[in-house]
């Protein structure tokens, strides 16, 4: 519990359970939208698959390399793409999707993230989506708590210039195989950004849920809790503030099942907020991680990403 | 129709049993589609065993019905052990050398025992076999007088863990011991989620519920059965498998007509192949394709599923609290 808090827990009795939080894993999901008319077929997007996984054997996985690079403000020779990785065509239930091989920093890098850019071609009425996921390596203890709203922030700008850079890329690259059809870019953008929290030791459900949450809504008693909704959404203000503004905002319970440190698969509750701030869709989400590997925030992120796919 | 809300029943059951997470780390995902073995072991023959009787507390204190402390296990006659012993090997080799099995399950009561214990030689031959072939052997259970338990072993080229059926067979003359605290191991080996249940276990709420609780990280169950009642389990497993999202493979004794089953996401599932032998085992083959298993799990809710997720609690759907009151909100402004 950080010291200013405790502060206000002397001014006020504390109705949530007071925890040792260690570090924060931020991860940053961000989507372009576009539709094609008339609507893609699986024919084309499995050809969309084949061209791309072409391309990176032909030279492009070097392009690809030194852009991500020059977009992460980072060298080349830092960025690692594990062996096992290829460009991959498979389907996230009936939608078929173009992943891109996951690329990250070498340890010791200034700078360090784990990042994956691919494409979900939607085949029936809904949007399709370029996505671009920048979170720590896997395995990274997060970082230091005084460091969350400027990890979180350069996550979401390298998210930003990522994903903008690959849907151009990709539809450029991809175009032949959508011939006959016409993209039209949506002006809105998806955003799902998560901070898990590391916690010692092995939590409850109970503690868990006292803590993110009251009387069945969000904790908003919590002045640390409120602290990470308003760094995961990128704002200065109060969150409390914020939600006085904004009305449509509503929030999400997203259960999770996590490893923790003992093996045990335990079930933990993730707390989100969604939100439409000028033409973006935001979620975000913050939950306690007392998973053996960090991986809380990437796992939920992406539960709650396939969810609200289905919705636009 | 279907309750509004969390099965309450869920809530609570699924915190009377722990699942595991156990991983064999070295092992990587094979490009080809994971080739499972099920090896239904014969079943005893009237003649080759017998249920012997013991009692927990010696005298019974009185107040207590002595039955309440009897547990009745099963004992192998005379040679039959190693009857059991040549079957075992030979379809297990079978399995792995033919039919090129990265995992093999045995049936319950299958891992051969003498003098009611694991036999010594068969759990070697396993961990062996296991660490030369690199495979993933559920090598049967066995019933244990030193702990009253029904006890499996699953070994892998790391080593090796054990496992013990909760629910007493009574209606078939087995009454055993189970560990206080209610455990079940899910093994994750060749890009498989894979947990382990005994027989009846399978049928039971708190254990099933648990399982479910953690349906993202488990792809499938492994159910060693010996049961006259296969049907009726098959029509568990098949619910299972839906509730799962996954595949239950149930491996019984070779009890006529009820050998072995494959529930894939409620639907029953024919073997590749089959091999009897003159011991009267079975060996059958299936496969799993990584990449069709999980776009199947990976569909989005199905409607029909809606009162199996309910049962078991809803896990995956977020909910959507109301929002704070605005004096709440304020109060700390």
């Amino acid at each position: 519990m950080s010291s200013s808090y405790a502060v206000n827990v002397a001014e006020l009795p504390s109705r949530h359970p007071d925890l040792e939080i260690t570090g924060a894993v931020p991860v940053v999901r961000r989507a372009i939208l576009a539709k094609h008319e008339p609507a893609l077929n699986k024919r084309q997007t499995r050809h969309a698959g084949s061209i791309m996984k072409r391309r990176w054997k032909a030279g492009w996985r070097g392009e690809y390399i030194a852009r991500m690079a020059q977009i992460a403000d980072v060298p080349a020779d830092e960025l690692i793409i594990p062996e096992n990785e290829k460009v991959r065509y498979r389907f996230d239930g009936e939608t078929p999707m173009v992943d891109l091989p996951r690329i990250r920093t070498a340890a010791g890098c200034a700078y360090h993230f784990d990042q994956r850019n691919c494409c979900a071609l939607c085949v029936d009425e809904f949007s399709s989506k370029v996505w671009s996921r920048i979170g720590p390596p896997e395995g990274d203890a997060g970082y230091r708590l005084d460091g969350v709203h400027d990890a979180t922030r350069r996550y979401r700008q390298h998210a930003i210039k990522a994903a903008e850079w690959f849907y151009e890329q990709f539809f450029e690259l991809t175009s032949q195989a959508f011939e006959g059809t016409e993209r039209t870019r949506d002006t809105a953008l998806l955003e799902v950004t998560t901070v898990g929290l590391r916690v010692d030791g092995d939590i409850t459900d109970a503690v868990n849920d006292a803590w993110l949450f009251e009387d069945g809504s969000a904790n908003l008693d919590n002045d640390e809790l409120c602290d990470y909704l308003a760094a995961a959404a990128g704002v200065d203000c109060d969150i409390r503030e914020l939600l006085r503004k904004e009305k449509q905002a509503y929030w999400l319970t997203v259960p999770a099942v996590v490893r923790a440190r003992s093996g045990v698969l335990a079930s933990r509750k993730v707390l989100y907020l969604s939100r439409i701030t000028g033409n973006l869709m935001q979620f975000i989400g913050v939950g306690l991680d007392d998973s053996a590997s960090g991986d809380l925030a990437n796992d939920v992120a992406l539960k709650i990403s396939r969810l609200i796919a289905g919705w636009v | 129709m279907q309750p509004k809300g969390v099965n309450p029943f869920s809530n609570l059951a699924e915190n009377l049993c722990e699942v595991q997470d156990l991983w064999v780390s070295h092992i990587p995902r094979p490009e080809k589609p994971v080739r499972i073995a099920l090896v239904s072991m014969p079943a005893f023959e009237p003649q080759q065993y017998e249920m012997k009787s013991f009692y927990t507390a010696d005298p019974v204190p009185n107040g207590i019905r002595p039955e309440d402390c009897e547990r009745s296990l099963v004992a192998l006659k005379g040679d039959v052990h190693k009857e059991l012993l040549a079957a075992y090997k030979e379809a297990l080799t079978f399995a792995v050398d033919e039919y090129g099995a990265n995992i093999v399950c045995v049936s319950e009561l299958g891992l051969p025992h003498h003098a009611i214990r694991p036999l010594a030689a068969a759990q070697e031959f396993a961990q062996n076999l296991s660490v030369s072939k690199n495979v993933l052997i559920v090598a049967g259970t066995s019933h244990d007088r030193r702990t009253y338990y029904n006890t499996g072993y699953i070994y892998h080229p790391e080593g090796s863990w054990s496992f013990h059926k909760s629910l007493s067979a009574a209606g078939m003359g087995e009454l055993i011991s189970a560990p206080a605290k209610r455990r079940v191991l899910s093994i994750k080996i060749f890009g498989l989620r894979i947990a382990v249940m005994v027989c009846l276990d399978i049928a039971d709420y708190a254990t099933l519920a648990s399982v479910i609780r953690a349906r993202e990280r488990i792809d499938m169950v492994l159910v060693p059965c010996y049961t006259e009642k296969f049907d009726k389990m098959l029509d568990v497993a098949k619910v299972a498998s839906r509730a799962l999202r996954g595949i239950v493979a149930m491996v019984n004794a070779h009890i006529p007509n009820s050998k072995c089953h494959f529930a894939r996401f409620g639907t029953d599932e024919n073997p590749l192949d089959e091999q009897p032998f003159g011991s009267r085992a079975i060996v059958s083959l299936f496969e799993v394709d990584h990449e069709a298993l999980q776009q199947e799990r990976s569909r989005k809710h199905l409607r029909e599923n809606s009162h199996i997720d309910w049962l078991f609690g809803n896990r995956d759907m977020p909910s959507i609290p109301p929002n704070p009151p605005m004096r709440q909100r304020a109060s700390r402004a």
